[in-house]
Formats: structure tokens, C-alpha cells, sequence
């Protein structure tokens, strides 16, 4: 009879100790306009297809190509989408019929992205992300945080103010799926203008992410291309291109 | 004896599940306690389908109220829906009648709470709301009515439309107060606040947890509130009154019940 008890006692203290330590999490919804299908590289364009900015040069593009498929693994990506000022979180890309925005409607996801909001640094907020999915249901959530006036978008669309928002962080959060949820969050990069890292290249096998990063201000859009590994969140930076076109054009690129 | 040991490990079971218990629910506790007066005001809330249906199934009962100004009204709008602008209580009556008021606006943020808040204070005690706005419905339902067939967006709008009021006359020499106002989840502390006719008032605004919004129409104050982040604003109680204060920024399930009010005596 002890013994029951003390093994009950046991499962009761274990269960209660393991609803303490889970973290956060939600599921992945339509509503986030996620691709169906996993896929090992992520098709990311050489150069911006409006204003021919140049992204990476062909030597990062080799560098990239020398991981082999069969060290890849398949991830799938949402929409990208921002926040808007009152609170609501919609697609970029995605539109439904007349042009109309679409919503992230997930409650969970929401709340999810609320949770960050006490700890973010002071006067800065949630402003644009991603979510990327593993083939072994890894999460991960591109985010970047930053400022700017809320009374700016009175009269400029939020996506605007976005761009010219100032002092960005750009973070890549890992999920993992397991009882505890564990999860890891890496800053990959800042800048005093909006920066923003959400087009993953691809993720190794011994998770090691390649991802670009977009950084925009006045006059400038320049790209890095970066390695994270997403066990102790070390970088490197591959690739850089700096494009500026105040006076004329002109692209540097290391 | 009372303590034999079977008896310790009884009272050490029931212990670990009453601890758990408790944690599970500290979130509601949460909730629940630090609410000021205003805590018996709860606006229901209905995603696009439930309200089709909703109204499909009692048309008779229900009345939806499109709070946004009367040109994105014109440009697309609920089905059915009557308009009135958010901050018009006289014109919010009318549109409601007899009938139970649902009140929606771009996002059900700012306009959209705030009207459902002045029918409730005007005597409407179940008021509800379209959860998303008519951006919600634009995107569930799809289907919209509209005044001008050439339409290209319901959203065409500036965003901080405020009543058109003049400055009234006050008395002088009134003097100044300040008030400061936390805001938590879902709760503005205090929520109801006293001044006098012709007094210089100054807010400071913070919230103490996520991100929130304060807007108090009748005056021209919206500001977002960030986390530990203090704002302040100043204005004159120039009319006599009873205005409400909401918070503009969506914030969780309960946003549009976190009400309050400000007193001109």
C-alpha cells in the first residue's frame, strides 16, 4: 500500500514538474499559407526581381552548392507576415479575392508571439516573421523586432513603416518537438535600420542553417548571407552585398 | 496515530494534486482578480461564421452596426449591417433599437470595442462584437455590400478618426491632476476616473505586461503602450460628460472588455 502511494506521489510530483517547465507552443495552420511540401533548398533569388538589387554573388551561391541534398533536410516555410499597430498579425504575400489582406487567425500562435512582448527591449516591437517547419517537426520562427512611431501609419501602410523602421534585431526561435517544448532563441544580426532574416537557403542535417538577411533603410538595401548553427546559435557570415541608390546604382559586394 | 506514515502519504498526494491544480489555474486567478468596477462588462465575441449564422437563424433578434466612417462603409460592408459612427451614442441607439447590437470595424480594435462599450453604458446589456473586423468577414465570408461598385479596398482610410468637436467653454483656474493608469491583462487600473470641468489633466500610461493601447476618442488620445514604458498626455476637461477609454491595441481574448471611463464633474 505504501508503495502505491509513493509511486503515485511520484507520477503526480513528475507531472506537475513537467507542466511547469513545457514552454509555449501552437501548430502550424492553413491560415499561415504554408507550403504542402517539404523541400531541401529554398528558392531564393540571386537578385530582387523589382529593382535588380543583387542578393549574393555566384561565389556564395558555390559555397551554398557544396552541401549535398542527401545532408539536407526538408523544411517547409509559411507566408511571411507583420504586425500590424493594432495588434494583428497578417500575410505579406498571401491575398484572397479583390487584393484583400489575409489574417493569421491562431489563437495559440498569437498568444504565442504576445508571450515575447514584456522581455523585447524597451520602446522596440514585433514586426515581421516567418515560420519554417522541418521534416522532423522542428519549428523554426523568423522574427525581427524593432521601432517605430505608431503615428506614422496613419496615413503610410504598416508595411512601409516597416521598411523604414530603425535599431532592428532579426532572432531565428527553434522549437522542438518534444514533451518540454524546448526552445532556443539566437539573435543572428542587428542593424540601426530594418533588417529582417527569413529566407532560409537550407538546413543541414547537423543543423546548420543558411539563411539571408535583408537590410533596409534610406537609400540602401543590402543582403548578408549568413550560417547559424541552431545547437549554440554560432554565425558566420558568408556573403555580402551592398546596394545603394540615392545619386545612381551601385552594388558592392565582399 | 494521526501521523502514521499512510496517513503522511495521503496528505502528501493530496498536497502535490492541489498544487497542481492551483498552477493550472493561476491564469484565470489572474484574470479575475485586480478588476476594478468595470469587471461585470464582457462584450461576446463571434468569428465571421458564428455571426452568419447567428443572424441567419434570428435576424429578427440581432442588428450589425458597421462603426467606421460612413465612406469606408459605402466602400464595403457587412450584409445587412447599418452604419453609425463609433463615437455617436445618439446614432448607435438608433441603429441598434430594439434589437441585440453586434458593432465591427477593420480589425475590431479600437472603433469597433469602443461602440460596443457605449451601448452597453447607454443601456444595451448583451453587446457583442465581430472578432476581426470586417477584415475578418472580408476574408472568412468574402461576400460584401457595397455603395460603390467600383470599390477597390475597404480600407482606404486615415487612421485616427477622432469626433469633430468644438473646444468647449470651462470654467478657469481649475487647476491641474494626474492620474496614473496601469494597464494589464484585460484591465486599465483604475478604470474609472474623476475630474473637474476645466481642469488641466495629465495621464501616465503604462502597461505592466504586454503590448496595449489607450484611446480616448472624446479627446484626441490614442497612444500605444509598451511594456514598462510610461507615456503621458495632457489635455483640458473642457466638456462635462462621461467618456469612455479603451484599449486600441488587440491584445488577447478579452481586449474588448478592457473598458474605462473618464469623469468631467
Amino acid at each position: 500500500m505504501k508503495r502505491i502511494y509513493i509511486i503515485f506521489f511520484a507520477i503526480v510530483l513528475t507531472g506537475f514538474i513537467m507542466h511547469q517547465l513545457k514552454g509555449p507552443n501552437f501548430r502550424i495552420s492553413s491560415d499561415m499559407a504554408i507550403a504542402q511540401n517539404y523541400i531541401k533548398r529554398g528558392n531564393v533569388p540571386q537578385k530582387d526581381s523589382d529593382f535588380g538589387f543583387t542578393h549574393y554573388t555566384k561565389e556564395t551561391e558555390q559555397l551554398l552548392g557544396t552541401t549535398q541534398d542527401i545532408d539536407l533536410s526538408g523544411f517547409r516555410c509559411s507566408d511571411s507576415f507583420v504586425r500590424t499597430d493594432q495588434g494583428a498579425y497578417i500575410l505579406e504575400n498571401e491575398k484572397i479575392k479583390n487584393g484583400l489582406t489575409r489574417r493569421i487567425k491562431n489563437d495559440d500562435f498569437i498568444e504565442f508571439m504576445r508571450k515575447k512582448e514584456p522581455d523585447l527591449p524597451k520602446g522596440k516591437k514585433i514586426l515581421t516573421g516567418k515560420i519554417c517547419e522541418t521534416e522532423n517537426k522542428i519549428k523554426l520562427i523568423f522574427y525581427s523586432i524593432g521601432m517605430y512611431d505608431t503615428k506614422t501609419v496613419d496615413n503610410i501602410s504598416i508595411r512601409k513603416v516597416i521598411a523604414y523602421s530603425n535599431n532592428n534585431n532579426a532572432f531565428v526561435q527553434k522549437i522542438s518537438e518534444n514533451p518540454l517544448n524546448t526552445q532556443q532563441t539566437f539573435e543572428i544580426t542587428t542593424s540601426k535600420a530594418h533588417i529582417r532574416c527569413d529566407q532560409p537557403f537550407h538546413i543541414s542535417r547537423n543543423n546548420i542553417l543558411f539563411i539571408l538577411c535583408e537590410e533596409s533603410g534610406n537609400w540602401i538595401s543590402n543582403y548578408l548571407v549568413y550560417s547559424v548553427d541552431l545547437k549554440d546559435g554560432s554565425l558566420s557570415v558568408l556573403g555580402k552585398c551592398m546596394n545603394s541608390f540615392k545619386d545612381k546604382s551601385q552594388t558592392i559586394c565582399d | 496515530m494521526f501521523f502514521s506514515k499512510r496517513n503522511l502519504a495521503v496528505i502528501l498526494v493530496l498536497i502535490s494534486v492541489l498544487a497542481f491544480l492551483l498552477v493550472s489555474q493561476k491564469a484565470d486567478l489572474e484574470i479575475i482578480s485586480g478588476h476594478t468596477t468595470e469587471a461585470e462588462y464582457k462584450a461576446s465575441v463571434y468569428n465571421p461564421t458564428e455571426l452568419q449564422n447567428l443572424v441567419k437563424k434570428d435576424k429578427d433578434k440581432y442588428v450589425i452596426i458597421d462603426v467606421r466612417s460612413k465612406l469606408e462603409y459605402d466602400k464595403g460592408h457587412v450584409p445587412g449591417a447599418v452604419h453609425a459612427d463609433y463615437y455617436d451614442t445618439d446614432a448607435l441607439k438608433k441603429a441598434a433599437g430594439d434589437k441585440t447590437p453586434i458593432t465591427y470595424c477593420a480589425f475590431s480594435a479600437m472603433r469597433g470595442p469602443y461602440a460596443a462599450y457605449q451601448l452597453y453604458q447607454a443601456g444595451y446589456e448583451n453587446v457583442s462584437l465581430l472578432n476581426g473586423g470586417i477584415s475578418a468577414w472580408a476574408e472568412d465570408i468574402q461576400g460584401l455590400n457595397s455603395n460603390d461598385p467600383k470599390v477597390k479596398t475597404v480600407f482606404n482610410h486615415p487612421k485616427n478618426i477622432f469626433p469633430d468637436r468644438e473646444k468647449g467653454d470651462y470654467p478657469p483656474n481649475q487647476g491641474e491632476t494626474e492620474v496614473s493608469i496601469t494597464a494589464t491583462k484585460f484591465a486599465f487600473e483604475p478604470s474609472q476616473i474623476v475630474v473637474k470641468h476645466g481642469q488641466k489633466v495629465t495621464l501616465h500610461l503604462t502597461s505592466l505586461d504586454i503590448v496595449h493601447g489607450f484611446a480616448l476618442p472624446e479627446f484626441d488620445v490614442e497612444e500605444e503602450l509598451l511594456p514598462n514604458e510610461s507615456k503621458t498626455v495632457t489635455f483640458i476637461a473642457d466638456r462635462r460628460g462621461n467618456f469612455p477609454f479603451v484599449c486600441s491595441v488587440i491584445c488577447g481574448h478579452d481586449h474588448s472588455s478592457m473598458v474605462g471611463n473618464l469623469i468631467v464633474k
